[in-house]
């Protein structure tokens, strides 16, 4: 107990102070939290998009298999329907999200939500370029509404969801209306002096920025912070250690994925879409612009939940004679279809147990590393389509690549991978039996 | 009729931990109300509920639940043992300690 004691020592001293930072932030939560609200809309269209290539189009996985085109010879005329689906989704990620982030820092210093996340999209528009005048109609880029204009976006729904919140607690900025007046008028005439304040800022500070940058703040915020970004998630390193730090933060018993959201959707959000809009361009994820993504990790090595706890339970089947192992097991697989595996995490547990942390954060770099050198060495395409967690197993690398066999074949391989690594470790913990916090006073089991 | 509120991070493991807690009060033939939801949905519906249970791998966000309830009702982290096990009976029996 020793080992584990200590180790439990460092995981409250160091480990939870910084995840509770972390997520008791409220720039982090409310950026966090944006992106949670806003990932349904970008997910519809993905599927949307995925539908409209494996049904519609002729070389389309769903329309091979069922013969669709010999049925109906004009049904990828049909694909034009559904394709503007995009143009309400991820091609306008950033007006989503600068609204979601401003509300969430409003519902945080208790500020009004609603007229705080529409005063940032109000304002995400004074400082965007100019209308350009074309044969006398007016037109506005839609260069930096997606996913280019992310950053942007999180900064302007930062600083409006500070200025709005703060401003609006000030007695003196306060239009007061008597009690006769209806509350929805008093409701916006108190916050009048606030937005007029904000418009105003931002109005100066955009005239500033550009005689200063003529290309405006879009631009410059774009090739200051988010493309050095971008690139530095985008890589094979930055996703292993990610991937690592993700599980680590589990061992402890704190929940990693949600922990690193903020970071990773900073640096993965605009690469995913830039992908999804390529395969809804040219009909297939063959050659994304970028092929190393955070849905690597999804697509090859969270099977089961983070860890691959799949490959664990299965390991557990085939070799544990334990029986709370089994039990927990038995209790685990079916959420675990569906990589839900706080079961086996706490429940094994996984936390704190001195044999089982290794391969839990072995087997997941392993898979990102499989998926990654299959996607660079061109044995399958990038995973540009997004497909929710929720799905089981190898199912999200066949349609994150669109439908490709190899990558669905190459999902079962990588969860052999997982159990064979997780094999000896169940092994070990059979005869180190005793060990761990599963001993003396909870020794009865409700599974 | 109580409610009490499990949290966790996307409120599906939770939401396990409910079904079996509604087993175990079905059992002891009590009228509760028992649901989960994501941790950051929990503001929605904090004037409402007698309890609050957080999934032990979002035990570091409990301050920010703490200053949503603001002490009006217990908010408390579920035993990891009993979460991973998912035992339904235990939680449920602590729970009804919490609220009385």
């Amino acid at each position: 107990m020793g080992f584990m004691a200590a180790f439990e020592r460092v995981a409250e001293k160091a480990l939870v102070p910084i995840a509770t930072k972390l997520n008791s932030q409220r720039h982090i939560i409310a950026i966090r939290d944006a992106f949670i609200l806003a990932f349904p809309i970008t997910l519809a269209g993905s599927l949307i998009v995925l539908l409209n290539f494996a049904i519609l189009a002729p070389d389309g996985f769903i329309a091979k298999i069922l013969f669709l085109h010999k049925l109906f010879p004009n049904l990828a005329d049909l694909q034009s329907v559904f394709s503007p689906v995009l143009n309400g989704s991820t091609n306008i990620l950033s007006m989503f999200i600068v609204f979601l982030v401003a509300r969430n820092m409003a519902i945080s210093l208790k500020a009004d939500e609603l007229l705080c996340g529409l005063t940032g999209l109000s304002t995400f528009f004074i400082i965007y370029p100019p209308y350009k005048v074309v044969d006398g109609a007016s037109f506005l880029t839609t260069q930096w509404v997606g996913a280019q204009g992310l950053f942007v976006a999180l900064i302007v729904g930062l600083v409006v969801g500070e200025l709005f919140s703060r401003l609006s607690r000030s007695k003196k900025l306060q239009i007061n209306m008597p009690a006769s007046v209806p509350p929805a008028v008093s409701r916006s005439f108190k916050v009048l002096f606030p937005i007029i304040i904000i418009t105003v800022v931002f109005a100066i500070g955009n005239a500033i920025i550009n005689a200063f940058y003529p290309k405006g703040l879009h631009e410059f915020i774009y090739a200051v912070l988010q493309t050095p970004l971008k690139h530095l998630g985008t890589n094979i390193f930055s996703l292993v250690v990610l991937c690592i730090v993700s599980n680590l933060l589990w061992v402890f018993g704190i929940h990693g994925p949600n922990t690193i959201a903020a970071i990773r959707e900073a640096m993965f959000a605009e690469a995913n879409l830039e992908n999804l809009n390529y395969a809804a361009a040219h009909g297939t994820a063959w050659d994304a612009p970028y092929p190393v993504t955070w849905a690597i990790n999804d697509a090859f090595a969270n099977y089961g939940g983070s860890g691959m706890t799949l490959g664990l339970l299965i390991a557990i089947f085939m070799v544990s004679r334990r029986k709370e192992y089994r039990d927990i097991g038995k209790l685990s697989i079916a959420p675990g279809l569906f990589n839900i595996n706080e079961p086996v995490i706490f429940g094994l547990p996984v936390v704190l147990n001195p044999i089982l942390i290794l391969p839990f954060i072995l087997v997941p770099a392993v898979n990102v590393i499989i998926g990654y050198v299959a996607i660079s060495t061109g044995l399958i395409p990038a995973i540009a389509y997004a497909v929710p967690w929720t799905t089981p197993g190898p199912l999200i690398a066949f349609l994150g690549t669109g439908g490709n066999w190899v990558a669905l074949i190459l999902g079962f391989v990588c969860l052999a991978v997982s159990t064979i690594i997780y094999l000896p470790f169940v092994i070990a913990s059979n005869k180190a039996a005793g060990s761990g916090y599963s001993n003396s006073s909870e020794s009865e089991k409700t599974a | 009729m109580k409610k009490l509120l499990l949290v966790c991070a996307a409120g599906m493991s939770t939401s396990l931990l409910v079904n079996k807690m509604k087993d175990a009060a079905k059992e002891k033939g009590l009228e509760l109300e028992i649901f989960a939801l994501p941790v950051s949905e929990c503001e929605s519906v904090a004037s409402e509920v007698d309890a609050v249970l957080l999934g032990p791998q979002v035990r570091y966000q409990k301050p920010q639940v703490d200053a949503i309830i603001e002490g009006r009702v217990p908010v408390e982290v579920i035993d990891m043992r009993d979460y991973g096990t998912m035992n339904g009976k235990a939680v449920l029996e602590k729970a009804l300690n919490l609220i009385g």
